[in-house]
């Protein structure tokens, strides 16, 4: 190799060496900036997991110091008063059972909405978009009323309908904009093939629906388990009460005790994390659907 | 055999019999959960022993809560046998109808205090039997206060002002003063004068605030603390007065707390906190101004289907010995006269001060100033704090505004 192979080689390699260097800074203060936001982020839930452990001198004396021991009684006194496991259970029974009722209807009410252009169907489309907007004080007399008369009173289907009628407006609206996008070639296609309008909802559109259900499921899933209005209203058996009335009923919303709503704080999100860390996959795919082409 | 198809016959018709005489009594309460039992466990279970065809369901709904929750059962017919309601609740449902009369026919109404009277009747029908009379005053921190040579919870504003500059001047927080609640009861005790108009007029527009010097006073007064270094006027605004508050005096840094008497529970559970309840300083009384707020009560909705079980209820709760152990464990007043109740723990100076005669109700708790007016208060007073250059007309004439609007 001559001399001058040699300087190209070395000047090439600094220039590639000073590139990269660059790169790294660059990436690393972007992983920085991100990982100061994400604990940013946590420090809430750090703190309300911290002060679930301390001792109520503790809280009181050192209000922002770590625990000096994981001090487990205010556990044990939230899930001997909560009735915790059964709570939980129907928590989930109702979430799960609302998000099925509200998935299905939704998406079977908003694939002729996003198909048949009329103004009747646009009429229709907006009146489930005021449905969102109608706030909660609106809408309790005339449920609890309908479902007096219908004997759903303290009833899990009665809970589980109130709350899929409400949450429908939600999952049309998702499911309408999502189903209008996807091409009408397919559906000609499998007309072709002598599909029915069922068929080719049920082999066609409803496997195209995995991730906007995903998001949708996720949000459902939200809103359900942390409302506690309406189980308040429409439950009154304990054996039925879902795990937010029986934080609410634990902890009171008049003053706080630290050594009750941080336990309960944390046993009523516990069941709502591991939903979403077991469906995590599916609900971020659902969230960037569409994003890239 | 015969024996034995009539012993089983017996047994099922006891059965049948037992369960049909059983009666759940459906009680809707914002206290008795596990926050705040206010001693209804203990109670439930002697009213069951005393009424063993009785069993009662409490269902805890928050006081914010209960107005959402509540009036959907009582307008479909379906009400709870027995609720709580406050001043508010027995003018609101029992304007409209939702409430059966009690009857004047009961010891209790007899001992009841007039001024708490007026509060649960409507149209002359007795409708809420009252459980408590709850003290709002002034929490004082007696081993800071020591700390900074005083041994007495102050009780004039002179005092509270010479307290505020020793504190500060030995780097102890003096006060708190959170503009959504503590500010209000100070504005409150030094706006009011017990000998002066009803705050009624003040309520129904006859007076205005605005045109009021004690009110006009009361504010001057709030920049007088902050001259003294009773507090930083900004910091104190954004203080959430339900939860930090409360938490900063729990924690022993804050010599003092103008708030409500239901947090000496949970103020005695802290180690080593030494602390007094004194009715607030004010300038009408050389001993402080006591706060009384007139506390909830039961009612029996109109349509209640067990309205017999309920009444027994209130009977139960109309026994001293069953009152008294709501009493206690609240640290709340009788609302009646003549009963034997034990004071509160911990408030010896407020209590002294009821004795003299020094206090007063607060017209938010028995109806004297609209609801709509309190978040006005609240509103009002954290803005003031913000800016207190601004002119107490400013701050007063939204009072006047709100009044005006509920009219």
């Amino acid at each position: 190799m001559s001399a001058a192979d040699t300087s190209t080689v070395k000047k090439t390699g600094r220039k590639f060496d000073a590139n990269l260097l660059r790169r790294r800074v660059k990436l690393s203060l972007a992983h920085g900036f991100v990982l100061t936001l994400v604990v940013i982020m946590l420090l809430p839930l750090v703190y309300m997991v911290m002060m679930s452990f301390k001792t109520s001198t503790e809280i009181a004396q050192n209000p922002l110091g770590l625990p000096k021991s994981l001090y487990w009684g205010n556990y044990m006194e939230a899930l001997s008063s909560m009735g915790y496991v059964r709570s939980v259970l129907n928590s989930l029974f109702v979430t799960l059972s609302v998000i099925v009722v509200v998935v299905f209807a939704g998406a079977m009410a908003a694939y002729p909405l996003a198909r048949i252009k009329s103004r009747a169907s646009q009429l229709i489309v907006m009146i489930m978009a005021l449905g969102l907007a109608t706030p909660n004080f609106v809408t309790i007399t005339p449920i609890y009323v309908i479902f007096r008369e219908l004997g759903l009173l303290d009833t899990y289907l009665g809970i589980v309908l109130a709350f899929a009628a409400l949450k429908l407006p939600l999952a049309v609206f998702f499911y309408t904009g999502f189903i209008a996008a996807i091409p009408i070639e397919l559906e000609e296609a499998a007309r072709l093939d002598n599909c029915n309008n069922w068929q080719i909802f049920w082999h066609v559109i409803r496997p195209l629906l995995a991730p906007v259900t995903a998001t949708l499921s996720l949000f459902v899933m939200i809103m359900v388990w942390n409302d506690f209005i309406y189980p308040l209203l429409l439950l009154t058996d304990k054996n039925k009460l879902t795990v937010m009335i029986s934080v609410y009923k634990f902890v009171g919303n008049t003053g706080i005790d630290p050594t009750k709503l941080f336990p309960a704080a944390v046993l009523g999100s516990i069941p709502l994390l591991l939903l979403f860390a077991v469906f995590q996959r599916k609900i971020m795919s659902g969230a960037t659907a569409g994003a890239v082409k | 055999m015969n024996k034995t198809l009539v012993a089983a016959a017996a047994i099922l018709v006891g059965i049948g019999g037992s369960a049909q005489a059983m009666t759940d009594l459906d009680v809707v309460a914002w206290k008795g959960n596990v926050a705040q039992p206010a001693g209804l466990p203990e109670l439930i279970k002697r009213f069951e022993e005393q009424n063993p065809d009785i069993k009662v369901d409490l269902s805890y709904v928050s006081r914010k809560d209960v107005d959402k929750v509540v009036p959907p059962r009582l307008q479909s017919g379906n009400p709870p046998d027995v609720t709580m309601v406050d001043a508010s609740l027995v003018a609101l449902w029992g304007g409209a109808g939702f409430l059966s009369d009690l009857g004047e026919d009961h010891d209790w109404y007899k001992k009841m205090l007039p001024s708490v009277k007026k509060v649960m009747t409507l149209d002359g029908k007795v409708l809420a039997y009252p459980l408590e009379i709850v003290g709002m005053g002034n929490f004082v921190n007696m081993d800071l206060l020591k700390k900074a040579g005083i041994d007495k919870a102050p009780v004039t504003i002179d005092e509270l002002k010479t307290a505020c500059t020793a504190l500060a001047d030995k780097g102890i927080s003096p006060m708190i003063f959170s503009g959504g609640f503590s500010a209000m009861l100070y504005v409150g005790a030094n706006g009011i004068n017990p000998k002066g108009p009803s705050p009624a007029e003040f309520g129904n527009g006859d007076l205005k605030f605005a045109d009021d010097p004690n009110y006009n006073a009361a504010l001057d007064s709030v920049r007088d603390l902050v001259a003294a270094k009773c507090f930083d006027p900004k910091l104190q605004a954004a203080l959430d007065p339900w939860a930090t508050a409360p938490q900063a005096f729990r924690s022993g840094t804050v010599a003092m707390l103008p708030h409500g008497a239901w947090n000496i529970s949970d103020f005695a559970k802290v180690d080593g906190l030494n602390f007094e309840f004194a009715p607030m300083p004010s300038s009408f009384s050389k001993d402080g101004l006591a706060l009384d707020l007139v506390g909830p009560g039961w009612a029996i909705p109109k349509d209640a289907a067990h309205a017999e079980a309920a009444r027994k209820w209130i009977e139960f709760f109309a026994k001293p010995e069953n009152l008294n152990v709501f009493l206690s464990v609240e640290n709340a007043y009788s609302p009646y006269s003549g009963d034997a109740t034990p004071p509160p723990k911990f408030s010896g100076p407020y209590t002294a001060a009821r004795k003299a005669g020094d206090s007063i109700l607060w017209p938010f708790s028995n109806e004297e100033f609209p609801k709509q007016l309190q978040s006005e208060w609240e509103n009002s007073l954290t803005g003031f704090l913000l800016n207190l250059d601004k002119p107490n007309k400013d701050t007063l004439d939204r009072w006047d505004e709100s009044v005006e609007d509920n009219l």
